[in-house]
């Protein structure tokens, strides 16, 4: 058999991303170290990280409210790749309707549905998810 | 077709460069809530979801995900198509066929392109075979030049009367309060000085690129009598494919296969003989100047390399014959995956009566058409009475 040709190639993707008014607001409340959320005019849904529209109902969002930075762990898996050993968890924050999705920092054994987790904030105060460096058992 | 289907209701953003107020999902949202507010519609009405926009633009995989909640979508039918250049007409085509079929009653169409937010001419080359023309192409402008230069060749067709289709397109752009590139001074000369692209394309012969996104409500008979006065029936659709690489077809430009495959089918269903006298308007994807003169004579409105003598003899201004474009075309505004569906909805305004500055008056006939990188097309009749 002979060999098969293979082309290997690369394609450059760059893109940009506007967050929106909902999206911004969370993003510089990580970077004040709050937790930005936002609640449904019609049907009352809070949503954490706030946003536009209403994951129930589809409505316009109201006004964005601050979450006490405090959940508890709603599921979780744990990987071991390449020696390192990480954990990413959804995240419920206490008054929200929905749940996040983060980096959990916690002994795997110690994991269980229901934990109680707080944010390990990042030193560096950027607008980005990863203000929060991980959510960790209080 | 099974039943008659017809359109109830357009939105469209305010198209431009760059939206920087808003995120894709709420961008979609504002042309959805623009539609549904036109004719007093609510989200519950709608009983599927047809959604299009170009793949790999913006970086985005499961596009139709994004949009659920800002559409009101979660917990019902929601289809994407992803089909190049002419998704949005395959858009509105799909809505049509949903309704006609009796499947669903109402079915909300959406276009939309954040091309601000991607590198457009990479996610193009991706159209190319690895082995053979991925390398080597040089995006859609330089595929236009091409297309163009052919054109040019087999008809005789001149720069002047190319940038006259500019001046069309950005004067009419004018009277529309939703087109991108509005210039109520431009000139011939202007174009005809303006920077060389890909030659012979000019920048003022192509289209722009833009941020925008376009919504319509299709709906069965009965529900889009209670919809609206004068709904805008789906007379015929058709869609057309031509072959992968750009040399099977060297003459794509100059005598476009597909466009003519699928507008000849949509005349013969809707029964129209002599195109140019039997529409009232079309709205055609012209996505450069020598494209919308080559699109004439594709589409029978006049004879093969007579389409530069249809522009000089304004047969296709607005008070012409066959008015082309009235809303500016995509010379215009060029939000990608929505821009066919704006075709589409510009055809549905004007049969509708509700294209205000840009109306030609008396519209009962309307043709809009697709197109994907000169190897797709869609074709739709509009009517004003149930075919």
């Amino acid at each position: 058999m002979t060999e098969p040709t293979i082309l290997h190639q690369k394609i450059n993707l760059p893109y940009r991303y506007t967050a929106g008014d909902f999206h911004k607001a969370f993003l510089y409340g990580l970077a004040n170290r709050r937790i930005v959320g936002s609640r449904c005019p019609a049907c009352l849904t809070v949503a954490v990280p706030a946003r536009p529209f209403c994951p129930e109902c589809s409505a316009h969002s109201g006004e964005t409210m601050d979450m006490k930075p405090k959940g508890t762990l709603e599921t979780w898996s744990t990987a071991t790749i390449q020696g390192v050993t990480r954990t990413y968890g959804l995240i419920r924050i206490r008054g929200a309707d929905t749940v996040m999705l983060h980096i959990v920092d916690a002994e795997p054994s110690t994991l269980q549905v229901g934990m109680e987790l707080v944010p390990r904030w990042s030193p560096e105060p950027v607008p980005e998810i990863t203000a929060i460096a991980a959510f960790i058992p209080t | 077709m099974g039943r008659n289907a017809a359109i109830v209701a357009v939105g469209q953003t305010d198209h431009v460069s760059r939206r920087l107020d808003v995120s894709i999902p709420e961008m979609v949202r504002e042309a959805v809530d623009r539609c549904l507010g036109s004719k007093d519609l609510n989200p519950g009405q709608i009983d599927a979801v047809v959604v299009g926009n170009m793949e790999l633009f913006e970086g985005i995989n499961f596009p139709e995900l994004w949009m659920a909640s800002a559409i009101g979508a979660a917990g019902k039918p929601l289809f994407k198509l992803n089909n190049g250049g002419t998704v949005g007409a395959s858009v509105a085509v799909a809505a049509a066929h949903l309704v006609a079929s009796g499947l669903y009653d109402v079915v909300l169409g959406i276009g939309y392109e954040k091309q601000s937010e991607g590198e457009t001419q990479s996610a193009i080359t991706t159209v190319g075979d690895p082995a053979w023309e991925r390398s080597v192409m040089a995006g859609a402008i330089g595929n236009f030049g091409v297309m163009a230069s052919t054109y040019v060749a087999e008809s005789g067709v001149t720069a002047e009367q190319a940038a006259k289709v500019a001046v069309k397109a950005r004067r009419y752009a004018c009277l529309n309060p939703h087109a991108h590139v509005q210039r109520p001074d431009i000139t011939v000369e202007e174009v005809l000085a303006s920077r060389m692209l890909a030659a012979p394309l000019r920048l003022l012969d192509m289209c722009p690129s833009s941020d925008g996104a376009c919504a319509v409500v299709t709906a069965a008979p009965d529900r889009a009598r209670e919809m609206t006065p004068r709904p805008a029936w789906v007379a015929a659709t058709e869609t057309a494919h031509d072959t992968q690489f750009m040399g099977d077809s060297p003459k794509r430009l100059a005598r476009m296969r597909s466009l003519v495959a699928a507008s000849d089918s949509v005349y013969s269903k809707a029964g129209i003989v002599d195109p140019r006298a039997e529409l009232d308007v079309a709205e055609v994807y012209e996505p450069a100047t020598y494209a919308e003169l080559a699109m004439y004579e594709s589409l029978r409105f006049c004879d093969w390399g007579e389409g530069g003598s249809l522009i000089d003899e304004g047969v296709t201004l607005m008070e012409g014959e066959l008015p082309v474009n009235p809303s500016g075309g995509v010379l215009s505004t060029n939000p990608v995956g929505a821009t066919a569906l704006i075709r589409v909805a510009e055809a549905a305004l004007q049969v509708m009566g509700e294209a205000g500055e840009h109306q030609i008056p008396g519209v009962e006939t309307a043709l809009a058409t697709g197109y994907g990188g000169n190897a797709w097309t869609e074709a739709v009749i509009l009517k004003g009475s149930a075919p």
